[in-house]
């Protein structure tokens, strides 16, 4: 502050009015624990509560605020910048002098050094609670929407489902009955006519179903030669914003060449994506540090392309395993995230309509790894 | 008179198959494909009752019901639905339906509605034959006839009546006993009553 203040004397008043109009507050610190700031602008009172001056005299520190599950990872932050040499950027919690605690986000980079070699920080922090509330609110209105379309569909599907097969039930139940009259009557000719009506119905019936699997899986006639690369860059770029949003990372291993597969593209990126949300859910709720990554791997092996999902979550309960594939049986039964529990059935009706199978296994650390096979439309030539 | 079940679904089987087993009870059925060539058909002096669909293309089942209290048909309406929803079975019911059967429809369940809407039609038919019956009677009185019957049920005695039309006490006896006579009524009391049931 010294510094500062003899140095710049001309410039020191557009200065102090430069600071007092920041949303935030600047410092100047000495990377030691707690950071003890040299110098804080007057954006420090909104921050935390405390004036620029009571910071100053280090009676008051600035990682006393630090929310106690932050600290850790500011600190490893920081102290690697600092080693690197590197500007760095954090987003944590502090708890300020009074209400409740707020989200900053803090840009800073060492300036200069101690004659100890203790680095010298300088840098800036700003309030950005209410911009964390609206992105949790987008979220929650996000992951509501999803929930709520794929009821809609499921409903809707139900309800024409149930329409389509009741009438040939109705008719089947009005058949069989006047027959067994019939067949008290002696009046076999009609009674043969009738009984042909009950199969025809019943046939009726059994087409309803047909058509209906055939409607959920009508695109992967249209299957095509698909570059299993693309198709892999494209679903990591559509997953990392929801990995983003976790603070986790999708790392995407695959060789240099991979041959074509026949596919039907949008449904497999379907699959993919659903195994990576699932395995994005699971880390949530195993509490993986951010940062964490979810893997997402292709191999070829005998003319099989293989796909691979693995994570660092809860893992398959004992009890999940056997029904795990089954309708709406769901491994997330928490609160809002409560899923409808048809992605994995869906994912493996998908595969086994391209001649693939879906499984899992359970890795001896911690996480579970699901995998599929696609076989290779042509063989790579050399 | 001859009671009908008229059958309005748009699934052919299912109104084969219904036909068929309400004609194995010895219904009469007659089948028609959608609402519109229904009431193409309808004339109101058709006896029996109605077995329609609620989801039908063009005019569905509450549309249909709708059209046939407009004009004045008393015909009892069994629905029968593939998946209506509980307001339209409300609905329905409000409009004054029979009854609301989900498909697939219980066979023995469809008899005993039949059989109810059939009775309800048959009492329905009878009145109507009775008040019928009753306006014969009652057009069969001269325009004298009719003005002593209005005056005596008013609470009138003979003279007043006399007084009233300018005709004699005698003359008013004559029309009286004449009144009685075609309405088939032998005291006062039943007169009046028979007169309200025909001109309310």
């Amino acid at each position: 502050m010294t510094q500062l203040t003899d140095t710049h004397n001309n410039t020191n008043d557009g200065l102090q009015t430069l600071f007092k109009n920041l949303p935030g507050m600047a410092y100047r610190c000495i990377n030691l624990p707690h950071w003890p700031m040299s110098f804080v602008s007057e954006g420090c009172e909104a921050l935390c509560g405390y004036k620029s001056q009571e910071l100053e005299s280090q009676s008051i520190l600035w990682g006393e605020f630090t929310h106690r599950h932050d600290v850790a990872e500011v600190d490893r932050q920081v102290r690697a910048a600092a080693y690197l040499g590197q500007p760095f950027e954090v987003e944590y919690r502090i708890v300020p002098r009074t209400g409740p605690h707020k989200w900053v986000w803090e840009r800073g980079r060492v300036v200069d050094k101690l004659d100890d070699g203790t680095a010298i920080i300088e840098g800036f922090i700003t309030d950005i609670t209410s911009l964390r509330h609206a992105e949790r609110m987008v979220n929650e209105q996000r992951e509501q929407l999803a929930h709520v379309e794929r009821l809609n569909t499921l409903g809707e599907m139900t309800a024409a489902i149930a329409h389509e097969l009741n009438q040939p039930l109705t008719a089947i139940a009005m058949y069989s009955q006047s027959a067994k009259l019939l067949a008290q009557q002696g009046q076999h000719e009609e009674l043969l006519q009738v009984l042909d009506k009950v199969a025809q119905q019943s046939h009726r019936a059994g087409a309803v179903i047909e058509r209906m699997q055939a409607m959920s899986y009508q695109s992967s006639h249209q299957q095509d030669e698909i570059n299993p690369t693309v198709l892999l860059r494209e679903i990591k770029d559509l997953a990392e914003i929801e990995a983003q949003v976790r603070h986790f990372t999708i790392d995407l291993k695959i060789p240099q060449y991979l041959p074509l597969i026949c596919c039907d593209p949008i449904q497999i990126q379907q699959v993919i994506l659903n195994l990576l949300r699932n395995g994005m859910q699971a880390m949530q709720t195993n509490q993986c540090a951010p940062g964490s990554a979810i893997q997402l791997s292709a191999l070829v092996d005998q003319q099989q392309l293989w796909i691979n999902v693995i994570d660092e979550g809860t893992g398959i309960e004992e009890c999940m395993a056997d029904k795990l594939f089954l309708a709406f049986a769901s491994n997330k039964n928490t609160g809002k995230t409560a899923g409808m529990g048809l992605g994995l059935t869906i994912g493996k009706a998908i595969i086994e309509a391209h001649g693939g199978r879906l499984n899992y296994r359970n890795l001896s650390s911690t996480g579970a790894h699901f995998y599929f096979n696609l076989a290779v439309a042509k063989p790579l030539s050399k | 008179m001859s009671q009908y079940v008229f059958i309005v679904d748009d699934d052919p089987a299912v109104r084969d198959a219904i036909s068929l087993w309400l004609g194995c009870h010895h219904y009469q059925t007659l089948c028609f494909e959608n609402a519109i060539q229904f009431t193409q058909q309808f004339t109101t002096n058709l006896n029996g009752c109605i077995i329609a669909d609620i989801r039908m293309p063009g005019m569905d089942g509450l549309e249909l019901q709708a059209h046939l209290n407009n004009i004045g048909c008393r015909l009892p309406l069994i629905f029968i639905t593939g998946h209506g929803t509980v307001p339209m079975a409300v609905e329905a019911m409000r409009s004054g339906a029979l009854d609301y059967l989900r498909k697939p429809v219980n066979e023995q369940q469809l008899l005993h509605q039949v059989a109810e809407a059939f009775a309800t039609d048959q009492a329905h038919s009878q009145q109507q034959q009775l008040a019928l019956a009753r306006h014969t009677q009652f057009n069969s009185l001269t325009k004298r006839e009719q003005q002593v019957a209005a005056l005596v049920v008013d609470g009138c005695a003979n003279k007043m009546v006399a007084a009233e039309l300018g005709i004699s006490d005698r003359t008013v006896e004559v029309h009286r006993a004449s009144v009685m006579t075609k309405l088939k009524v032998k005291t006062v009391p039943e007169l009046v009553k028979t007169y309200l049931t025909i001109t309310t």
